[in-house]
């Protein structure tokens, strides 16, 4: 498994280069695993992957806010993404990792396990498929197919775009505003 | 005529011919080279040339130095001229010697040129080039040295036709030049914009200038405490000469004109022509006031740029004022050009004129010292490609006008700093924080127990670790004493509207402070210094009769006290009474009637909103906003504000703050499983409690009675939900202040006390109650600060609402 997240990190580590080499045909996505689902997400927006490490509780925020994490020296809150996409919890083992991506500031991902970097040809990508109103398909970019397989893309800015983290239902705002 | 001297006189021209086939405008070299050639042509020693031929030299050496220093609008036509002048002297010193062999070796393209020369005409050429450039011509020819000032409006109106800059803009030429009692111009300002192009060198400039201008204050104070100390007056000079400069550079003439008038006035007192008054002192503070208005107001302009001119504060008057006084007394005698400020090497020239960075000229400074070729330091700075040598050009000018002067070197010299961003500096404490905790863990590791020379490399690289820490620290620490210094000024000003007499006595003003720490105390010092000045020091008669010296004092005095800073502003007066405090706060509906406040508590009340303690209201303080305001801007700090007072024998107050922001002294608890940080400077004590202390209201909100004060007990992990209520009993308080009065925090454990970095949230977390950032704790797991304020308003908004809130409500009154 380690070597796999190692694998990746210098292919992201690499990228810089390669990227601007490449006609953009299609782009690279760094694929994972949820709850048996298989996902991906622009490998541009993935600063790094790291296994999980000592995550801060912070009170007051939405059941999907993981907490804060210490990545050499910034604080940076992390996202459980199965608890974001209301998919049973479970606890976390050797494969769970934190994707650390950049949308504007870092903020951690925890994914089940992590797999590897497709490049995926923008022909290959289909558009979201109407599945009705179970699943919201707004963070979804396309539906990549790699060797048979497919891989929900996922738009990772629009996951993450509640700017707010703090669940203000235990402390209604306005009972705080009055002077008491 | 000796045969060498001729000789010479052919070689200098056989030079100037090959110089002026290549020669451009902008080959400065070439141009110096010439003017050196021509210059020894000039010379009578030398028998070659005519009478003629050497006015012609003569000019010609005039109008290369316009040239070099960028005089001379039609640059190209001008070294047409002189390259024709080359050739027509050759020529005649060709028919000089004609008959002789001596033709035929000088340069044969130029040589067989045929013509007599004809020396009316290339004057005549001469006065049409120097017609156009008027300045230039009155400086070449009354060979009067060009002030500082002069440069500074040349350059500031370089496309300005001539008889434009004859009339209006040329008042300074004209102080300086024709120092009798001429009529001179009104000066009249002009509308102020600053282009795009311009805004970040003027907001530069505008920053430093703020710095100098806090010199000016400074040195005034000093000047007027000795008076005939002309080094005093000199260090009063410099930051004013240092605008102008600046100020020239950008165009900024009406700061260019003010300056200039200013330090013509300072001159007069510098040469003992004019005594240092009261009324001197008052008219340099003025001046310092106006440019303070200016530059607010181009900061402001520079902060929301708009088309509209910037407005501007008398300037007009304030300089019709400075003439006048300068002109009503002085002896139209010896009114010579500053050359004590005009002598400076070319580097400091250039610093001052923000060619070129401070550390440019250094280095260069440096290459010239350990090179064995002599190098000059503009060359070098040409070379380094940091200056232009228009501008090298012009760092010589106030050069060569001193060299006439006898050189004396200048004490400029100075702080040797560098400008960082501070956001740079953050980065590196942040990574130097890491450094700390790798290290850390890397002593820890059993391979080093069992290793006794690891051991002691790792210990060596944590000792060097810790001082690298301690040295990222301490570069953003910098002095008080510029704060103090402004502080002089004040009680300065205030005493004397108020009537009273007041020395400032200023002690550790070599003491640092975190630059966030000493931008934000101004304010809070401000008015507290006013305070001890108008309320707290009597009338001199009243001191008198109290066996005092007929003058107050008021010391500021900084120093460190355990891990803190501490500022102390101490005034010998009447001191506060606390009777006349409470009776105050019942008028003014602060407190009730029949309250029992201990003295400090009455001292608190000074901090209320609303408080004033002055009988009457003057105009300098009084109004009751203030103290409330300092109280708030010192917690903002981090900081915590103490008062002492003996009636009668004076009031001292104490601000303790920490040494900077980024770091705060947190005591580290434990809820649950999480770990919070909670600054020690807010809390009060930790205790365990006894069953007997602890009262339950409506068996959900808890108040402890410690030593008859009734504190309101909120536990931590049900507010954050982390854990279950506990037994306070079993458990510990930790009673902490907030600006409404105190609260006890209740957490399983104290862990300990630990210095940390403060890491903010960011925005995502914004509305977080109770926690006011992040720290990352010895083991480098992340911990969270509380906030104690916030942790009250959480309190207060818990569900169920209602009973909570009423059972939080008594606690602000009893904390009375």
């Amino acid at each position: 498994m380690q070597d796999a997240i190692d694998n990746i990190n210098q292919q992201l580590l690499q990228r810089e280069t390669a990227e601007r080499s490449t006609a953009h045909s299609g782009a690279k996505y760094l694929t994972f695993l949820l709850a048996d689902e298989d996902y991906g997400l622009d490998i541009l927006k993935v600063r790094e992957i790291i296994g999980v490490l000592d995550i801060t509780k912070v009170p007051q925020t939405s059941d999907f806010v993981g907490g804060l994490i210490n990545l050499r020296g910034r604080v940076i809150p992390v996202i459980d993404l199965r608890t974001r996409f209301e998919m049973p919890a479970v606890p976390f083992n050797d494969e769970t990792c934190i994707i650390v991506v950049d949308v504007g500031e870092l903020i951690g991902i925890i994914v089940d396990t992590v797999h590897e970097v497709h490049e995926i040809p923008n022909s290959e990508i289909e558009p979201p498929p109407v599945l009705g109103g179970m699943v919201d398909m707004s963070y979804i970019l396309g539906m990549g197919k790699v060797d048979g397989k497919v891989k929900i893309l996922l738009d990772i800015d629009k996951v993450l775009n509640s700017k707010d983290l703090v669940n203000c239902t235990v402390n209604e705002s306005k009972l705080v505003a009055e002077p008491v | 005529m000796s045969e060498n001297v001729t000789d010479s006189a052919k070689t200098y021209l056989s030079e100037l011919g090959n110089l002026s086939k290549t020669v451009d405008r902008d080959d400065l070299p070439g141009l110096a080279k010439m003017h050196e050639l021509f210059g020894s042509l000039a010379n009578s020693e030398i028998a070659g040339l005519s009478a003629d031929g050497q006015k012609v030299a003569r000019e010609m050496v005039g109008m290369l130095e316009a040239l070099i220093l960028g005089e001379i609008d039609d640059a190209n036509r001008a070294v047409q001229q002189v390259q024709e002048a080359v050739g027509n002297l050759t020529s005649a010193f060709g028919v000089a010697m004609s008959g002789s062999d001596a033709a035929q070796d000088a340069d044969a393209s130029v040589a067989n040129e045929s013509g007599a020369i004809d020396s009316d005409e290339i004057a005549q050429q001469l006065d049409k080039v120097f017609e156009e450039t008027e300045p230039v011509a009155e400086f070449s020819n009354d060979a009067t040295p060009l002030s500082e000032s002069e440069f500074a409006e040349t350059q500031s109106a370089p496309e300005e036709t001539a008889d434009v800059m004859a009339t209006e803009s040329q008042f300074a030429e004209m102080t300086e030049a024709s120092d009798n009692a001429e009529p001179q111009e009104q000066y009249v300002s002009e509308p102020l914009i600053i282009s795009k192009d311009e805004i970040d060198m003027v907001a530069g400039f505008v920053e430093e200038a703020g710095e100098h201008l806090d010199a000016i204050e400074a040195a005034v104070l000093e000047v007027e405490r000795s008076p005939s100390d002309p080094e005093a007056i000199d260090s009063l000079f410099r930051p004013f000469h240092t605008i102008k400069g600046a100020a020239g550079f950008l165009n900024l003439r009406d700061i260019v004109s003010l300056t200039h008038e200013a330090e013509t006035l300072l001159d007069q007192a510098r040469k003992g022509s004019r005594k240092v008054t009261h009324g001197l002192i008052d008219l340099v503070f003025e001046v310092v006031d106006i440019l303070k208005v200016q530059f607010d107001g181009i900061r402001g302009h520079l902060t929301n740029p708009t088309s509209d001119p910037i407005p501007q504060p008398p300037i007009e008057s304030m300089i019709a004022n400075l003439r006048d006084v300068v002109a009503g007394r002085i002896e139209p005698v010896g009114n010579e050009p500053t050359a004590g400020d005009a002598i400076k090497k070319i580097g400091e020239n250039l610093v001052e004129q923000g060619s070129v960075p401070q550390e440019a000229v250094d280095f260069a400074v440096d290459c010239q010292s350990r090179s064995t070729k002599p190098t000059k330091v503009g060359e070098k700075l040409i070379e380094m490609g940091v200056a232009s040598h228009k501008q090298v050009s012009q760092g010589l000018r106030p050069q060569a006008m001193g060299n006439a002067a006898q050189a004396k070197p200048s004490a400029a010299g100075g702080d040797q700093s560098v400008r960082i961003d501070t956001a740079k500096l953050d980065a590196l404490v942040d990574m130097v924080g890491e450094l700390v905790i790798a290290q850390t863990q890397v002593s820890a590791s059993p391979h080093v127990a069992s290793d006794p020379k690891l051991a002691k490399d790792v210990t060596r690289s944590t000792k060097i670790v810790r001082d690298v820490q301690d040295a990222a620290m301490a570069m953003r620490m910098i002095p008080i004493g510029p704060t103090f210094q402004k502080m002089a000024r004040l009680v300065r000003d205030v005493a004397r509207k108020v009537g009273k007499n007041v020395e400032l006595t200023i002690s550790g003003e070599d003491t640092e402070l975190d630059k966030n720490v000493i931008q934000q105390i101004g304010d809070p010092l401000v008015h507290m210094v006013r305070n001890a000045v108008d309320h707290g020091i009597e009338s001199a008669e009243a001191r008198l009769a109290a066996g005092k010296t007929a003058s107050g004092n008021v010391s500021l005095s900084a120093f460190h006290s355990g891990g803190n800073i501490v500022i102390e502003i101490t005034d010998d007066g009447k001191g506060l009474n606390p009777e006349a405090l409470i009776r105050k706060g019942i008028e003014k509906g602060i407190i009730n009637e029949g309250d029992q406040l201990t003295e400090e508590q009455a001292f608190d009340l000074i901090f209320a909103p609303g408080f004033s303690t002055a009988e009457q209201v003057t105009g300098v303080s009084g109004r009751g906003v203030g103290m409330d305001v300092v109280r708030r801007n010192i917690e903002n700090l981090k900081g915590k504000c103490e008062i002492t007072s003996t009636a009668g024998k004076g009031s001292t107050f104490s601000i303790r703050l920490p040494l900077t922001l980024a770091i705060i002294d947190g005591m580290v608890l434990r809820v649950g499983t999480e770990r919070f940080i909670i600054q020690t400077v807010t809390v009060e004590n930790a205790l365990r409690p006894t069953a007997d202390q602890i009262t339950s209201v409506q068996r959900k909100g808890l108040v402890l009675n410690a030593r008859g004060r009734l504190i309101p007990l909120v536990p931590l992990g049900p507010l954050f939900d982390f854990g279950q209520e506990i037994d306070p009993c079993e458990a510990i308080v930790v009673i902490a202040q907030y600006e409404g009065g105190e609260i006890g925090i209740v957490v399983d454990e104290l862990i300990g006390q630990q210095q940390v970095v403060i890491k903010p949230l960011g925005e995502r977390f914004q509305k977080l109650r109770g926690i006011s950032g992040a720290a990352i704790l010895g083991d480098g797991k992340v911990g969270l600060i509380l906030d104690v304020s916030g942790i009250v308003a959480a309190h207060q908004s818990m569900k169920p609402c209602s009973e909570t809130a009423k059972s939080g409500q008594p606690v602000v009154a009893g904390s009375e």
